[in-house]
């Protein structure tokens, strides 16, 4: 069993994955360490870059990705019906399947269960905050192990900020229990059907959720005798 | 306050206060509190290459409750806050806390919410010890000049007093923001 | 059933290395009482250097404050003049303070620094019991006046502008006139 899709023969028969790729702009940065104006004495004035995500690929997308995005499509087609698996994206060589966060327990189910599919393991559950990503400002990633297959999936889950609901995954992966804790506790993804969600690392009564983009860095002036240094997020802006 | 007390004032009580100075210091204990990398070159400090056990501290103390001193190596963050604050009430008197490299001494160059801005905003702290790590001579410095001041520590009504004194010289501190000095 | 040998011999063998080691030259660093040198580049306490007849090398350009990760640097410049002059040039650190209590001697103010006015020491016995008494001021940093060296302000004497002094020819001279022994300029 290969791990790369784009150099190998899947039952004696070449499979020439995809190359057309194009990536989503979701945002242009300009400049660096957010100076803008007169005052960015750092020379990086005229830089401009696009913060761009890889779109949906097209089939077939190589090695045995097509094997398990057709298996997948197949069961759930006759279980919760199609649409649950929003899109695949191949790429560097990983399959991640953006999953609609209704459904992504039912998708767990699935992919935890079928004989052709068999991943046990869900290794880890993690949240991303894209802030120029309308409606799907939060993402949860979860990275998926088949032990049986010795193959790793990704799925991404995206859920407006207004509304940050995804349903809990922990009936299907036990382990999932204190990732999705975590990932509530940095983010605010809150986790539908999880047995108790609260805060993991930060203090119980913490306000508000630390890895979001727009969390204040915080700090105090640094002290000398006579005179201070602001915190570092007043001092000078990063982007 | 008891024997002392009846023990005619001056001379005597001195050369008691000195007796049990120099029996404090010579059995330091210190509790273990090792957070970061910090209690890495704590170890080191216990370990044979600097062997603490050459002042009397080999033993750290995993209960707060046969600890004078808290070394506390490391960062600590807004959630261990309440429980270094335990660690301490639980220490009997007379207590001291030395606060090990910069990030316990002032939160260092973690100037940010997660991290306590200086560890005396929980507990008093006796020392403070610059450095990220400070090296183990740099730890067994602080602990030399702990000594000194444990030596010259008083004792009942003398040390009521010195605590008094203390705390006057706290509250009329200059503090350091307003310090003039050089600056216009 | 444990072979004689497990019975007899193992429970002892381990006194072996007990007794070895009674032979050997105990590692112990006897620090407070003799001080072993560190290892010659150890980034301790920070000097502020001087030109050899005493003027100052910091010129306030701030770039050590820049660089510092944790921002333990505050530097406050000024501009020199005829009457008043701290180093050669235009400006001078007038106020020059570090937070020891947020340094982690890291010595990215060291690479910072144009004219190598600041450099590590290899003092570290810097503990205390207080803030304020960590945070150093000009005056605790600056490098101790030498013989041949004059307490600054006064004017350049060792060249007419500070192009001499930074082109070596100033320290060529203070050599030569025998006021300073050979070596890097100023540093200690």
């Amino acid at each position: 069993m290969t791990q790369d899709p784009s150099s190998t023969a899947v039952g004696g028969e070449e499979v020439v994955p995809s190359t057309a790729r194009t990536l989503e702009v979701i945002d242009v940065r300009e400049g660096m360490f957010g100076v803008h104006g007169s005052g960015d004495t750092s020379g990086y004035g005229g830089l401009q870059r696009p913060v761009a995500m890889p779109e949906a690929s097209a089939r077939p997308y190589g090695g045995w990705f097509d094997e398990v995005a057709d298996r997948l499509e197949q069961v759930l087609g006759e279980s919760v019906g199609a649409g649950a698996v929003e899109s695949a994206v191949v790429d560097r060589g990983e399959l991640t399947l953006h999953v609609s966060r209704e459904r992504v327990r039912d998708v767990c189910q699935h992919l935890r269960d079928d004989a052709g599919l068999r991943f046990e393991l869900c290794s880890g559950i993690s949240g991303v905050h894209y802030p120029h990503d309308a409606g799907r400002e939060l993402h949860a990633v979860y990275h998926l192990l088949s032990m049986t297959h010795n193959r790793r999936i990704r799925l991404e889950v995206a859920a407006p900020e207004s509304d940050p609901h995804i349903a809990s995954v922990v009936s299907v992966y036990p382990t999932a229990d204190w990732h999705e804790r975590e990932t509530y506790d940095f983010f605010g993804i809150v986790f539908d059907g999880h047995p108790a969600l609260t805060r993991i690392l930060m203090p119980d009564d913490w306000p508000g959720h630390p890895q979001r983009k727009d969390y204040p860095l915080g700090g105090i002036p640094v002290e000398y005798k006579g005179a201070t240094i602001p915190p570092p997020d007043e001092r000078r802006s990063y982007s | 306050m008891g024997l002392e007390e009846k023990l005619p004032s001056g001379v005597l009580l001195t050369t008691v206060e000195g007796l049990a100075g120099y029996f404090r210091k010579a059995s330091f204990w210190p509790a273990t509190f090792g957070l970061a990398c910090c209690a890495i070159e704590m170890m080191e400090f216990g370990a044979p290459k600097y062997d603490s056990s050459r002042f009397g501290m080999e033993v750290f103390r995993a209960s707060p409750r046969q600890a004078d001193l808290m070394i506390v190596a490391g960062r600590v963050s807004q959630k261990m806050a309440p429980v270094l604050r335990q660690i301490y009430d639980q220490m009997p008197g007379p207590k001291y806390v030395l606060a090990m490299g910069v990030c316990a001494s002032s939160g260092g160059m973690f100037n940010n919410y997660a991290i306590v801005q200086g560890v005396d905003h929980i507990v008093p702290v006796d020392m403070y010890l610059p450095g990220c790590p400070p090296r183990p001579e740099m730890l067994i410095d602080a602990v030399m000049k702990l000594h000194t001041k444990i030596q010259d520590t008083k004792l009942g009504a003398h040390r009521v007093a010195e605590i008094a004194a203390d705390e006057k010289v706290a509250l009329e501190a200059v503090p350091t923001t307003a310090m003039k000095g050089l600056l216009r | 059933m444990a072979t004689l040998k497990e019975q007899l011999w193992d429970p002892i063998a381990g006194f072996g290395v007990t007794f070895r080691t009674m032979f050997k030259k105990p590692v112990t660093v006897q620090y407070p009482f003799e001080k072993r040198p560190t290892a010659p580049r150890f980034h301790g306490r920070h000097q502020l250097n001087r030109w050899p007849d005493g003027l100052e090398k910091c010129i306030g350009c701030e770039l050590c404050a820049w660089a510092c990760p944790a921002d333990a640097i505050f530097v406050e410049g000024a501009s020199n003049t005829e009457d008043e002059r701290f180093s050669p040039g235009e400006r001078y650190g007038r106020v020059y303070q570090i937070n020891y209590l947020r340094c982690i001697l890291c010595g990215l103010c060291i690479e910072a620094c144009p004219t190598r006015a600041l450099t590590m020491t290899n003092e570290y016995e810097l503990a205390d019991t207080s803030r304020e008494s960590l945070i150093f001021e000009k005056s605790d940093l600056l490098a101790p006046l030498l013989p041949g060296m004059e307490q600054p302000p006064h004017p350049l004497r060792l060249g007419d502008d500070e192009r001499d002094y930074y082109s070596g020819q100033a320290a060529a001279r203070a050599v030569a006139e025998g006021s300073v022994a050979a070596g890097p300029g100023g540093e200690q």
